[in-house]
């Protein structure tokens, strides 16, 4: 009898192992033929979706003209409520400072008067207009050497919060006055470059164009920079090919963001020499291009020159356009009138 | 009179009459489910893609579409979009789901008043696109909250300089780009052939109107929800096809009434208008009513977004910290 049970135990355990091992086999078997491709993504491709970023390296080192004082003084304007903040000149300051130039604030009064002794005069994104009495202070100054720095920017859209909400104020670069009396003149739209650009589309790269002596300078990073245009002047810093301003004008170019007019410079970015930018490409060539460039103004207590008169070295013409090299100018600018 | 009654149960017993009237009953009783089993050859799925895309969206759609795949009976699926995008990594949830769907039974898509941002991201994929005259596409791009300028100090220590926020804003503006190629990059890959816009174009992140779309290539050409099922069906060779609209739980709602009834499923319903297109989506809304219907008191609440006299409404929500294709 226990015969008769362990056989029918033995085939109960058997029974038992095939059910588990059709169980077990049977959605291997069924599924078998339903195996899965993986899906392939060729759009992700890492080297295609990650920009590259812009080396952000090197030191400000200023090579100024060894004619040019060992002292003197730079005034930077605070009168015209201008918009910067220590960290936007603190590269540029440190670079004068380097080369042993005083720094000095012009905040109100009579302006011919701070700039007197004076080797150059940086005007940084003014809030406010230009007198006339102003300006003609600032003409007497480069009339006799001395050499004014204008920075503008684009009209920007400043977002504030308080405690009645929060407001929305443009803010605009108001150079106008005293750019054009020096024949130049900065843009209201920024720039922006979809292909060359600093991580974003406003930040725009540029290019030296040739013209002056931007030395070192291959490529530099401005940011939300304004095209800036002077007559007669000479283009030192274009923004890459298929640069657009903003709007919806379908119209691409090569905008100046430096130019220079004798011994007056204008740029359209004040934020490529902030302290956390100026290492950005080589925008630290940049800096001390500004640095030397005002270092080597000699501003000499007058006598009088005829206002109106032209130094006639100019040649060509600059409205801003994808036109390259308009002036045979030499390195060393001549006395604006 | 008991042993007429009984004369006469007796008859109809034994007569064909009743077997066969008990039998048309049985048979009309079963007939729906001969009728959907002989008279389908499958079935299209309707996928709804409605309201701001974020991880419940992407969770419900990514099953809805992986519920279609299962189904051997689903031979192609159309998405119903009416959304201006959402959060970016869950739009791209839904792009790869729509990608792989796509790549295993025709997909069609019907845009309702929206499929901006991470909504066309969505559908990017599809076969063919659909959208009406007063619907928007397009605005390809990611916007996000740029990090505020933090510094570690003695109330909130951290073992890196960049633990706060991340990194500067020029890093994270090298982060964004490059969701921002990702998502053109996909949008190239996926209607490359049929786009007339230029890479830099697209990456304008414009939005366009539905002709403008079907001009530019966005979309393939202008037409409805039934212009889509029907595309869908035509695509899988179906000659006669159930549609089906998907739930995410699994359940199964029905544009049709006749659906509806035809239909075997557990826990049918019918499905609302709510369901199929959500609510309002962000971004501009484009109403053809005239100006005397918009009643600005009708907002009920303070912080609903003004209704202009233009009968444009402009939501922008974007939550602080959080990338945004919107």
């Amino acid at each position: 009898m226990w015969r008769e049970l362990g056989k029918r135990l033995v085939v109960l355990v058997l029974t038992v192992a095939v059910v588990v091992a059709i169980a077990a086999g049977g959605p291997a078997l069924l599924q078998g033929d339903e195996e899965r491709e993986p899906l392939q993504n060729p759009e992700y491709e890492p080297g295609e979706v990650v920009p590259e970023a812009m080396a952000a390296t090197g030191t400000v080192e200023t090579n100024p003209d060894p004619a040019a004082d060992d002292t003197g003084t730079v005034v930077i304007d605070r009168a015209h409520s201008n918009r910067f903040t220590r960290a936007d000149i603190e590269p540029l300051v440190d670079a004068l400072v380097r080369e042993g130039y005083h720094v000095e604030f012009y905040t109100e009064g009579d302006l011919a008067t701070a700039l007197e002794g004076a080797d150059a005069f940086l005007v940084i994104d003014p809030a406010s207009e230009y007198l006339t009495g102003d300006i003609d202070d600032v003409r007497q100054f480069t009339g006799n050497g001395g050499r004014l720095v204008m920075i503008g920017e684009p009209d920007r859209t400043a977002v504030s919060a308080s405690l009645f909400g929060t407001s929305i104020t443009n803010q605009e670069s108001r150079l106008t006055t005293l750019a054009s009396r020096y024949r130049m003149s900065v843009d209201t739209e920024y720039l922006y470059n979809q292909e060359n650009a600093d991580g974003t589309f406003k930040h725009v790269v540029a290019r030296p164009t040739g013209d002056g002596s931007l030395d070192g300078v291959d490529e530099a990073a401005v940011y939300t920079a304004a095209a800036v245009t002077a007559e007669n002047g000479t283009v030192l810093l274009r923004s890459a090919p298929e640069t657009y301003k903003s709007g919806s004008d379908e119209v691409t170019g090569e905008y100046p963001v430096v130019v220079q007019r004798n011994n007056v410079l204008l740029l359209g970015d004040k934020t490529f020499m902030r302290g956390d930018r100026y290492r950005v490409a080589d925008n630290e060539q940049l800096v001390a291009y500004v640095a030397e460039f005002m270092i080597e103004g000699d501003y000499r207590a007058p006598p009088d020159v005829d206002e109106d008169e032209e130094s006639g070295v100019d040649t060509g013409t600059d409205n801003g356009t994808t036109t390259n090299g308009t002036t045979t100018n030499g390195t060393t600018p001549m006395p604006a009138a | 009179m008991a042993s007429r009654i009984r004369a006469l149960l007796t008859r109809i017993a034994r007569s064909y009459v009743l077997f066969v009237v008990i039998g048309v009953v049985v048979g009309l009783a079963l007939a729906p489910v001969a009728w959907n089993a002989t008279s389908s050859e499958g079935t299209v799925a309707v996928v709804p893609v409605s309201g701001a895309i974020d991880g419940g969206t992407s969770a419900g759609v990514s099953s809805m579409l992986q519920q279609a795949r299962a189904d051997s009976d689903v031979k192609a699926v159309v998405l119903l979009v009416n959304s201006g995008g959402g959060g970016a990594a869950a739009s791209e949830e839904m792009y790869l789901q729509t990608k792989r769907t796509a790549q295993e039974m025709p997909v069609i898509t019907s845009v309702d008043a929206s499929a901006a941002s991470g909504a066309y991201y969505t559908i990017a994929p599809s076969d063919h696109i659909y959208a009406k005259p007063a619907s928007t596409v397009g605005s390809v791009g990611v916007l996000a909250t740029t990090p505020q300028t933090l510094e570690p100090t003695t109330i909130i220590s951290t073992t890196g300089p960049n633990k706060l926020t991340g990194g500067d804003e020029r890093e994270f503006n090298y982060i964004l780009e490059s969701l921002g190629r990702a998502f053109v990059g996909a949008v190239f890959e996926q209607r490359g052939d049929r786009l007339e816009l230029s890479r830099s174009e697209l990456e304008q992140a414009r939005i366009y109107s539905g002709t403008q779309a079907v001009q530019n290539g966005l979309v393939d050409s202008i037409g409805g929800r039934q212009a889509a099922v029907e595309h869908a069906a035509d695509e899988a060779g179906l000659d006669s096809y159930n549609v089906r609209v998907m739930r995410p739980d699994g359940t199964v709602r029905f544009l049709s009434r006749s659906n509806y009834i035809a239909s075997t499923a557990p826990e049918k319903k019918m499905v609302s208008a709510e369901y199929l297109y959500g609510e309002n989506p962000s971004g501009p809304v484009f109403l053809m009513v005239p100006a005397a219907y918009l009643e600005p008191s009708t907002n009920e609440s303070t912080d609903s977004p003004p209704v202009a006299e233009t009968g444009v409404r402009v939501e922008a929500t974007v939550a602080p910290g959080g990338t945004h294709v919107a």
